[in-house]
């Protein structure tokens, strides 16, 4: 079977596998040295995280790829979403430039709290330490961009004219057929 | 001036409530069938559904207990909000159109029913309404007591109701939210929902304003003392640390699109091509909401660090202390309104479908047939499960708190694992089958059921609501693909290729 030809599903079911391979092993991994997080020392309600370094010590780079994956998972299933005759290379490219955008987040997120962790630089992006900002900003920045592909390409690959009539056409011939498809109240 | 900011947030909140009466008293004349009750009459415009759909998405947790996890977690829950925006996009890619179109097809009046026409299986509708009428016993619970606690400590601030009970506001707060939805059905919680989500929306917009003028330097001195008190908590995974974050972003970015009372509303709009309008007005309304959330957090946590404000009795005193300390009494008012309507525009989108569950869906599953005279019936029984549900808030709260929480566990996360594969990618993969969906929700069921009820806790933080989710989604497709190829009805099958 050709890539071409190939149902979603295969990939997807693909990325889940590798989903739980990477949740097993972050799950293996020997525990920190310090706990997760502990009460503040000063305010009574309050948490204070613990080391940094040692938190990410072990599961640091099998967190980075399960949320990677996690990202390309979100892409196949709004793949999913668009009926196969749709998914013309315009549609990929979006959806590419879509996840190069997704990962480039997740790493300044991810690369950016290493760095801190190593050097204990921090710079300070609209309001936040940059990559705590990463998070404010560009996952909503990324999330934004499916939104921005849907407004741009509804007419082209989520709702073409050509299927509002065929939907239009489905509901004549069921009411012809004596199943009204509006409701018939009480 | 205590006295008069009391009063001024009373009338604030008493205007609400009377319109939210008003709308169940004018939606009431609009309700003839069953159908306008459940999906009025799938007639919404498209502003009305996207207030609709975003303001039922924050609920009580957003404007209380949101700010009260940043102030006692730090960054940690940026996750669970951050991730919203492609939440919404997976329910728009992969939800909107074709549930609109099998409901109109098939007259749907529920979620279960789009599940029964997709799969052909009164199985899994009746699993999916189980679903849906357990996770609403408890949500439903959990958010009758906040706004009973909501409206007790409001209340308590004037003289005259100093010893207001609790008992006595849950009854309140619970006729107010019945009258409309009893009265109008979805129409009155659609066009309260409207009202609620601009209030919300403005209750955003200016709290963020307020928060970053309460320390010179604004968010980003309030980040900076944060940070210099504990650099964890304000680096991107706050003190909760990566794994729980990741597991937060899993359930509250896929989980968002298999909420029923969220999706229920894209069933509604006059038009499919609304969703183009619709969605964006969603992600909006929802950012703008959302700001509430992270500016009070952050300024709390920094400003009591500071000093500049006595420590908080509980994490989720954060949004009511912030609102006394720092806001004009009017916007104390405005920002309480929209908490009450936080709440409640949940809790009547949980009634609606809950109501469903229990005369239409499990019925239909049954005996192959809903009850009879159901606008009679879903009048009846929208009293029953708010009753039920005010029994249950009050009882956990004097009883037995680990009773709402099982049931609270029945929520957010048993939504996302059982109704993601079934319908977000049910209605877009027609290998998809009925074993499959079952074998997907008794999964999601039984899975955050035991981890819930024998409390286990898994290794590194891993979420049991991830666990829960990728193991149905994984389950659904897997028992699919095993499966013999499933045949779909002329109708549906017409819908999935579009």
């Amino acid at each position: 079977m050709s890539a071409r030809g190939m149902p979603l599903v295969i990939p997807i079911l693909l990325v889940l596998a590798l989903l739980w391979v990477l949740l097993v092993l972050v799950a293996v991994q020997p525990d920190p040295s310090v706990p997760n997080s502990l009460p503040h020392p000063d305010v009574d309600g309050m948490m204070a995280g613990s080391d940094g370094l040692a938190r990410l010590a072990d599961i640091g780079w099998p967190a980075f790829s399960l949320q990677a994956a996690t990202l390309i998972l979100v892409l196949l299933m709004i793949a999913l979403g668009v009926s196969r005759r749709y998914r013309t290379l315009p549609f990929w490219l979006g959806l590419a430039a879509t996840a190069i955008l997704f990962l480039f987040v997740w790493a300044r997120i991810f690369l950016g709290h290493r760095h801190f962790l190593s050097t204990g630089e921090v710079e300070f992006l609209l309001g936040f330490p940059a990559p705590t900002a990463w998070v404010a900003y560009g996952i909503w920045a990324s999330g934004l961009a499916l939104l921005a592909l849907y407004v741009v390409g509804f007419r082209k690959f989520i709702y073409t004219h050509e299927d509002e009539a065929e939907f239009d056409r489905l509901v004549e011939n069921l009411k012809g057929e004596g199943r009204p498809a509006l409701p018939d109240g009480e | 001036m205590e006295a008069i900011r009391s009063e001024i947030i009373i009338g604030f909140v008493a205007a609400y409530l009377a319109f939210c009466v008003g709308v169940g008293l004018w939606s009431m004349r609009r309700t003839h069938s069953a159908s306008d009750f459940f999906v009025a009459g799938r007639s919404l415009g498209a502003f009305v559904v996207a207030m609709a759909i975003f303001s039922s998405t924050l609920s009580g947790f957003g404007f209380v207990g949101g700010p009260g996890l940043v102030y006692a977690t730090g960054v940690s829950s940026f996750w669970m909000v951050a991730v919203s925006a492609i939440g919404y996009a997976v329910g728009f890619w992969l939800v909107a159109k074709r549930i609109r179109m099998v409901t109109e097809v098939r007259r749907c009046l529920s979620l279960p029913d789009v599940v029964a026409a997709r799969y052909n299986s009164e199985g899994a509708r009746f699993l999916t309404a189980l679903t849906i009428l357990l996770g609403v016993m408890g949500y439903l619970a959990t958010q009758i007591l906040a706004l009973a606690l909501v409206m007790q400590s409001i209340l308590q601030g004037i003289e005259a109701f100093a010893d207001v009970g609790l008992v006595s506001c849950v009854l309140f707060a619970t006729a107010i939210l019945v009258f409309y939805s009893v009265t109008g059905g979805i129409i009155a919680s659609v066009y309260t929902d409207l009202v609620q989500g601009a209030v919300m929306i403005v209750a955003g917009l200016l709290i963020v304003i307020v928060a970053a003028s309460v320390l010179d330097g604004g968010i980003g001195q309030a980040s900076a003392v944060v940070l210099a008190d504990n650099s964890e908590a304000m680096m991107p995974f706050g003190t909760a640390g990566i794994i729980a974050c990741l597991g937060w972003f899993f359930i509250f970015g896929f989980g968002l699109a298999g909420q029923p009372h969220l999706i229920t509303k894209m069933m509604m709009n006059r038009r499919i091509s609304d969703n183009r309008k619709i969605y964006p007005m969603s992600v909006f309304g929802y950012i703008m909401a959302a700001l509430l959330w992270i500016s009070v957090g952050v300024v709390m946590r920094a400003v009591v660090l500071d000093g500049g404000h006595d420590p908080l009795s509980a994490p989720d005193a954060a949004a009511p202390a912030f609102l006394s300390a720092f806001t004009h009494p009017l916007l104390a008012g405005v920002v309480f309104a929209a908490l009450l309507a936080a709440i409640m525009s949940t809790s009547d989108a949980f009634l609606n479908i809950g109501t469903a569950a229990v005369i239409h869906d499990i019925p239909n599953a049954i005996r192959g047939r809903s009850l009879g005279r159901e606008l009679l019936w879903a009048r009846v029984f929208t009293v029953v499960i708010a009753a039920v549900a005010a029994g249950f808030a009050l009882f956990s709260f004097y009883e037995n708190e680990r009773l709402v929480a099982l049931l609270g566990a029945f929520g957010w996360s048993t939504f996302a694992a059982a109704i993601v594969p079934v319908v977000v990618i049910g209605l877009n993969w027609k290998r998809g089958t009925a074993m499959g969906a079952v074998v997907a929700v008794l999964a999601s069921l039984l899975i955050n059921f035991c981890i819930e009820i024998f409390s286990i806790s898994l290794p590194k933080g891993i979420n049991g609501g991830y666990l829960a989710m990728l193991t149905s989604i994984t389950l659904f497709i897997v028992v699919s693909l095993v499966g013999k190829r499933p045949k779909h009805a002329p109708d549906i099958a017409r819908i999935m290729e579009i």
